[in-house]
């Protein structure tokens, strides 16, 4: 189907004996947004990373079952795991810029891609700045550091970094958990729209953001999903009563 | 669960039980105030309605509370959302059974018109579904607000069946028209106060099921 981006099948994710995916199945829509939530170490922040084989980085993990992203299986022996990489960027919970010029940051992944033009890459920073709607508030000072930004325009170059390099899908987790209330607004702001060009998958622990800002919501608990609906059906009538639990801060 | 949130939705819940249980007190006196020719008017009825009112203004200060400060959700927002809705159907209920004790004392002294349309009948319906609704939202037994649905809309039938005699009456028999006119009016006072119950009652169900069967072509049964 057209409008599914990723298809998930059977997925488990082991590290060494320890189960921390159980046969997930899910699609994720295309040019909507999908919220992950459950409580610490159900698994979320795993399944996040397993869609551009970031835990490949990790020792002792095995992969069993599909995801199939735009129909190819990004486990199969060929992938080129940098270009999938490219393909599904990701925004971590602390800001990670690198200690280079504003410019620097946005332009390291096109040039590293091989765009060496001076023009492009001004175009392509002011574009993925103005994206990432940062664009006024850093045009004046491309060439300070990134570092002497705030927390929440950091974040916003980071966003505005993987948007650089013109990805298809865009993972964050926990975005605006180390951000104040007007930055946390900013990237809430910044998710819708950005859904209207990305496939955005957000792992958050704040519900209220889930509820915002996602279109779809998928509730994990103990490597399993429970539960995967429209955000609207989980927050107000949830068909599960562990999602229930969780949702209303009844859990445990 | 936050025990700060807890304690608000009981109190929600207590304060709400309190208001059904005087509006059926309410719902009594003014059956009594028809049907009852010994019937003296008491400030019972006016304490009750103050009462009633006050009610409804605390729950709305404490629903605005419970989301200003606990961004409820799922069955929580629902049983609030819900219970706004219910306090504000029973304060009209209490506002309408307050009318007709105002109104009774024209038709008082013709028991036998009274006893010929059944009024009395009809007022013993309206008390019942105002019992079973109590019940219903105490434990969240949404079976029984469909129930209540169902007697509503018998109700309802009856109400409009003794409006039709009623009024074919008038027509015949232009002497009863005095008393006529204020027995219809309190005929539509209790098709009114029975739809105020059908909407309470499929708020309920709303909150049990997150579903609205009133104006969805769905029936109850």
């Amino acid at each position: 189907m057209k409008d599914i981006k990723v298809n998930v099948k059977e997925l488990s994710i082991f590290y060494g004996d320890n189960q921390a995916l159980k046969k997930i199945t899910m699609d994720i829509s295309d040019k909507k947004v999908t919220a992950f939530i459950g409580p610490s170490g159900c698994g979320k922040s795993t399944f996040l990373r397993t869609l551009n084989r970031m835990n490949d980085l990790i020792d002792n993990v095995r992969v069993e079952g599909e995801v199939l992203i735009d129909d190819v299986n990004i486990y199969q022996k060929n992938i080129d795991v940098v270009n999938l990489r490219k393909k599904v960027g990701m925004i971590f919970q602390k800001s990670n810029p690198f200690a280079k010029s504003i410019y620097e940051n946005i332009a390291y992944g096109p040039k590293i891609n091989g765009i060496n033009d001076k023009n492009k890459l001004d175009e392509i920073v002011e574009t993925s700045l103005k994206q990432a709607a940062i664009w006024d508030e850093v045009k004046d000072r491309l060439n300070n550091s990134a570092l002497d930004l705030s927390g929440g325009q950091q974040q916003r170059i980071c966003i505005a970094r993987t948007l650089a390099v013109n990805p298809d899908i865009i993972l964050m987790d926990e975005p605006a958990s180390a951000l104040d209330p007007i930055s946390t607004a900013k990237i809430e702001e910044l998710i819708h729209e950005l859904k209207k060009f990305y496939t955005i998958i957000i792992v958050t622990h704040n519900m209220q953001q889930a509820a915002r800002t996602s279109d779809v919501t998928a509730f994990f608990y103990l490597g399993e999903l429970i539960e995967m609906d429209k955000t609207r059906s989980i927050f107000t009538n949830p068909s599960k009563k562990q999602t229930e639990d969780y949702i209303s801060g009844r859990f445990g | 669960m936050q025990p700060f949130f807890q304690e608000e939705l009981d109190k929600l819940r207590k304060r709400l039980t309190k208001m059904f249980v005087l509006v059926t007190v309410q719902l009594e006196n003014s059956s009594q105030s028809v049907s009852n020719s010994d019937f003296e008017t008491n400030d019972l009825a006016m304490k009750n309605e103050n009462r009633i009112d006050k009610l409804d203004i605390k729950i709305d200060k404490l629903c605005q509370r419970i989301f200003a400060l606990a961004q409820p959700v799922a069955t929580d927002l629902r049983f609030i959302m819900s219970s706004l809705r219910i306090a504000n159907e029973i304060e009209q209920i209490g506002d309408i059974a307050f009318d007709v004790i105002g109104r009774a004392e024209t038709v008082r002294p013709f028991q036998e018109t009274l006893s010929e349309y059944a009024i009395e009948g009809i007022f013993a319906d309206v008390i019942n579904l105002s019992r079973q609704a109590t019940e219903a939202y105490t434990n969240n037994n949404s079976d029984l607000a469909k129930d209540i649905i169902l007697g509503c809309k018998k109700n309802e039938e009856s109400c409009k069946t003794v409006f039709n005699e009623v009024i074919a009456k008038m027509t015949e028999k232009s002497q009863v028209i005095l008393i006529a006119t204020d027995l219809i009016l309190i005929i539509r006072d209790l098709e009114r106060i029975t739809n105020h119950l059908e909407n309470i009652a499929d708020s309920i169900v709303f909150i049990a099921e997150g579903k609205r069967l009133r104006h969805s072509g769905v029936s109850p049964s």
